[in-house]
């Protein structure tokens, strides 16, 4: 094999690493737990360029849907003030979004296993970049097990996932939440 | 393009694995089904569509912002309309409450969710289950649900001093399972009283039924010394004092005859078919020699338990959508007739052939839900009958008594005006004002007993021949083990073509039928007797 097809491969892995590697916030329930969290999910908003939200990378906890907005309280550290914290996303200014209503924990066996290749010789060649395929593979799919994409569930949707899926309740605030 | 052959050729990496590869990462991309989480938006649907499994928990969000999560084992009071179970308050803030066992009103609920414990990969959807009503009430008595032999009812009625559950003297509106099938049905209470007396009779709700009763009026017919008095189907009465009994009936055994001879409980009961539910038989009777003249066939009869093992599969099969058919029934003439003609249909009624002329014709069909009381009916035989048969299907009909009755006149009944209604409870009685105005109803829960008293018509001393005609309809209650039961097509079938769905149960239906019996009258809602011999 030349060296062309060595640099093709590792820059290939590469991305495939980088791409892959999801957060798993704090605030997402175990999902042994999902089912009696009284939070609604995470969700995080890219917003369409030249929105009124001028490309704010928008996530925290979804609190409510209703007709085309979506409210989203967001993380305490990016707002000195409280009221600010809920945030009203219009429907038409979302580029794209990704609910996370679950996370499991990061299933480590693969990488602990894969350092083992380095006995196979001549056949890490095959081996090696299989298991850390492999390896980065599970961890995406455990880390996308529980979440959707605009792709996977439709906006009008998402309040199954909000804090309130009746809506807002009547004179709540930021404060409040 | 010749590179990128030229790569795919040469790498050590299979072009076929890249193929796979691709794949397993593009699926996360296709559209997954969020079923372990579904909104429901009021109490019928929470009881309709929510899964019932252990792992099954609900949330219920209020209009403020509150949340109750509760554990799996919720269940839903459609009497008062609260929630109830072990649960966990949240603020709208989200801050915890409270906790511990709730009960909340449903219509202070926005919506309900319910979730199910997530698993991870290759997780088996647990199997949903609904839930009709949350009144899993303690029988304290067997109710099998296959075969589905148990107690049903309708109201029972007894004489004061009777307290043995055989000794019923009528059952009420046997057919009328919804508001639409309703009807008023008059019963021969096999009891005769002097006019001014006071009768008393105690009505009983034994079953797991819900019963609307309309109206209870006493039909008494004057009679004179040595008369019985019979009605017809169509509700006229007759008295004779000649009854002839039997003297003899074909391809029966002498001691089926004398269970035909004599009114005593001990009934002729043959077993239905070993090959088909839906087979008949004739019996032709003997009396000896008789002149027809102003005569009617007496017949004390009422039916085994096919009719109740035909109805509550029905009811198995609607499953959790029975409140909906039943709803259904009350807006649609055409299922309102299938299901009140589907039982005759399917085992028809007894039917009295008079052989005149060289040829055997049919008199009249005798037909009347319920197993529980005999009832006496007599059917008019005109003059020019040689023979009597009677066609029926096998094993649906217990007959305890047949004859004759000669020189018949027709007379007429009065009514009796109910004197009190008292409702007994714990041994205290709580008179009730029942019954004033034509529109009232008295409703009767599993359990129930009253006792209805009336003041007989009629002339001091002079004997009156009573009969009960008692209005109204009942709702049978699902039972939670039947919920599992639920085949549409096979009700489908039931409804529709009523003798194929029988053909196809008879094996069942023999495997269970010498103890159903026992267990039908075992599964009462009150504490059992056990039948020793009827």
């Amino acid at each position: 094999m030349n060296n062309n097809a060595h640099k093709i491969i590792f820059v290939y892995l590469v991305t495939l690493i980088l791409t892959s590697c999801v957060r798993r916030p704090d605030m997402v329930p175990s999902y042994k737990e999902m089912h009696i969290s009284p939070y609604g999910c995470y969700i995080s908003i890219v917003s369409k360029p030249k929105s009124a939200l001028n490309n704010i990378y928008t996530q925290g906890e979804l609190i409510a849907q209703e007709q085309q907005k979506v409210y989203i309280l967001t993380e305490k550290k990016k707002f000195r003030n409280e009221a600010q914290r809920l945030v009203v996303v219009d429907q038409k200014d979302i580029l794209r979004y990704k609910i996370l209503y679950a996370k499991d924990k990061r299933d480590i066996t693969p990488f602990v296993v894969t350092p083992i290749v380095l006995t196979h010789g001549f056949f890490m060649l095959l081996t090696l970049p299989a298991n850390i395929v492999a390896a980065v593979m599970l961890d995406a799919s455990a880390a996308n097990e529980f979440s959707y994409t605009e792709k996977q569930i439709k906006f009008k949707d998402l309040y199954l996932f909000a804090r309130f899926p009746q809506g807002i309740p009547a004179g709540f605030t930021a404060e409040n939440l | 393009m010749y590179r990128f052959n030229t790569f795919i050729q040469k790498t050590v990496i299979p072009a076929k694995a890249i193929t796979i590869f691709f794949l397993i990462f593009i699926s996360s991309c296709t559209v997954r089904h969020y079923g372990f989480r579904s909104p429901y938006y009021s109490e019928n649907e929470l009881i309709h569509k929510a899964p019932r499994d252990s792992s099954t928990f609900l949330k219920a969000h209020l209009y403020d912002g509150q949340v109750f999560i509760f554990d799996p084992q919720w269940i839903v009071d459609t009497l008062t309309h609260h929630i109830a179970g072990q649960a966990k308050i949240y603020t709208a803030g989200r801050k915890l409450k409270d906790e511990g066992y709730v009960k909340l009103k449903t219509d202070s609920v926005a919506v309900f969710e319910s979730n199910n414990l997530l698993k991870i990969k290759n997780n088996k959807r647990i199997a949903a289950k609904a839930i009709i009503t949350s009144a899993d009430v303690f029988l304290g008595a067997i109710c099998l649900s296959m075969p589905k032999a148990c107690f049903g009812s309708c109201p029972t009625f007894y004489i004061d001093d009777d307290s043995n559950i055989m000794s019923a003297r009528a059952e009420g509106f046997s057919n009328a399972i919804s508001p639409k099938l309703g009807y008023a049905d008059t019963d021969d209470l096999r009891y005769v009283s002097a006019g001014g007396d006071t009768l008393s009779l105690i009505m009983k709700n034994e079953a797991l039924e819900t019963h609307v009763v309309q109206g209870l009026k006493i039909m008494s017919v004057a009679k004179e010394g040595g008369e019985h008095v019979f009605q017809t189907k169509k509700g006229a009465f007759y008295a004779g004092k000649h009854v002839k009994n039997l003297q003899d009936v074909s391809s029966l055994h002498s001691d089926e005859i004398n269970n035909l001879k004599y009114e005593d409980g001990i009934a002729y009961r043959p077993a239905a078919d070993t090959q088909n539910l839906v087979s008949r038989e004739e019996i032709v009777l003997d009396f000896g020699k008789t002149a027809y003249h102003r005569a009617g066939l007496v017949i004390t009869f009422r039916q085994s338990l096919m009719t109740t093992y035909m109805l509550y599969h029905a009811i198995g099969y609607m499953g959790d959508e029975y409140s909906d058919f039943m709803a259904k029934l009350e807006t649609s003439n055409h299922l309102k007739k299938r299901i009140s003609d589907v039982l005759f249909e399917a085992m028809g009624g007894i039917e009295i052939h008079i052989y005149s002329d060289g040829k055997w014709q049919l008199c009249e069909t005798l037909y009347e839900t319920g197993p529980i009381a005999h009832n006496t009916l007599i059917s008019l035989i005109p003059e020019q009958a040689e023979k009597i048969k009677l066609v029926m299907n096998k094993g649906l009909w217990s007959i305890d008594y047949i004859g004759l009755a000669t020189d018949i006149r027709e007379v007429k009944a009065l009514e009796s005006d109910i004197l009190s209604v008292e409702k007994i409870e714990s041994g205290k009685s709580e008179l009730l004002d029942c019954w004033t105005r034509a529109d009232d109803y008295l409703v009767s829960m599993p359990g129930d007993k009253y006792l209805v008293r009336w003041v007989i018509p009629g002339k001091t001393a002079q004997d009156n021949a009573l009969f009960l005609e008692a209005s109204g309809y009942y709702i049978e209650w699902m039972r939670s083990n039947w919920l599992q039961d639920k085949d549409l097509k096979q009700l489908n079938t039931l409804l529709n073509n009523p003798k194929k769905w029988l053909r196809k149960q008879t094996r069942d239906y023999k495997k269970y039928e010498s103890q159903m019996e026992r267990d039908f009258w075992n599964s009462r809602y009150l504490p059992p007797q056990i039948v020793e011999n009827h």
